[in-house]
């Protein structure tokens, strides 16, 4: 695995506290230095397969992607004794990646409900998607309204079965939603920062350099 | 998004796939962010070097890369998790 794939990998997982070598601030200079010497070494195939959430119920969860979203089962793998998955895609779609439903069998017990990971959907018509959520009796949390911010792009925000946030952004571009990010709620961002840091200088220096002024960024619609 | 979260948006230089968000809520609601059912599944060019990676950068291993077959798909798979807890899945097809 090389270099530059690892530093994303640890971006994702917001634990880059030996991939920079510390997790304070003071440390940025270094990290920088490591990033550097990271990015020539890029491992240009890794992409993020799916997110996966775990669910209470995963064919009420399954129901309520495929009709709302359009979503489609890919295949159910069920893992004896520790979890049974049923991995999501959009077949209509070359974007985005896939969404995974995971309930454990494990036995031990796990909090299933409003975890603070969030999904973020580009969907051609935010308010259809909106309007059926809410018509399942689910909180829609904001209508679809323009972000002036985002150059008024429409943005509206609802929870899932389980109280996952949703995110749904409109981009009248697609004649299909797909998947545009899976948000992680961390407790220490912070060190992400830092790894954001080791990051700019890899693959996403002008989204971390916004991020740094906004405090949020639009996500970027992939090339198709 | 002031008072709500903080976030950084992360993708692959492939620009192949969704984004990874780190986000941090600031709207003051105690929210537990440790040991969620919550998993990130990367392809990878070497599952087996990038675990070794982050079993020396300290993170848990919850498997050593091992080959599965999955829907007749044979790859090398290893299991880790954040600080935060969440599973992370380096895959590497074959």
């Amino acid at each position: 695995m090389q270099a530059t794939g690892w530093w994303m990998i640890a971006v994702a997982l917001t634990c880059g506290v030996a991939a920079c070598g510390d997790d304070t601030p003071a440390s940025s200079a270094g990290a920088v230095n490591s990033a550097g010497s990271a990015a020539a070494g890029a491992d240009a195939t890794a992409y993020l397969g799916a997110g996966a959430i775990g669910v209470s119920d995963l064919d009420v969860s399954q129901e309520f992607y495929t009709t709302i979203f359009g979503m489609s089962l890919r295949y159910a793998l069920p893992v004896p004794g520790y979890v049974d998955e049923r991995v999501l895609h959009f077949k209509d779609s070359a974007m985005g990646s896939d969404v995974v439903l995971m309930h454990f069998t494990d036995g031990t017990p796990r909090n299933y409900k409003s975890n603070p990971a969030r999904l973020v959907f580009y969907v051609p018509n935010a308010m259809a998607i909106t309007d059926a959520i809410r018509a399942r009796g689910l909180t829609v949390i904001s209508e679809p309204a323009p972000q002036a911010a985002f150059n008024n792009t429409v943005i509206g925000f609802a929870f899932d079965p389980d109280g996952y946030a949703l995110e749904i952004i409109e981009s009248t571009r697609l004649s299909v939603p797909f998947l545009g990010a899976i948000g992680l709620g961390v407790a220490d961002l912070e060190r992400a920062r830092v790894l954001h840091r080791c990051a700019r200088h890899a693959a996403d220096g002008r989204a971390a350099e916004r991020a740094e002024r906004l405090g949020r960024i639009h996500l970027p619609l992939p090339e198709r | 998004m002031p008072n709500v979260w903080d976030e950084y948006i992360f993708r692959y230089p492939s620009g192949k796939g969704s984004s990874v968000v780190v986000m941090h809520y600031t709207d003051g609601r105690p929210r537990n962010y440790l040991n969620n059912p919550v998993k990130t599944v990367h392809f990878v060019a070497d599952s087996t070097a990038l675990t070794g990676k982050v079993q020396q950068a300290g993170l848990p291993i919850l498997s050593q890369p091992t080959p599965y077959t999955v829907q007749g798909v044979k790859a090398i798979i290893g299991l880790a998790r954040d600080p935060d807890g969440y599973t992370v899945e380096m895959v590497t097809t074959q």
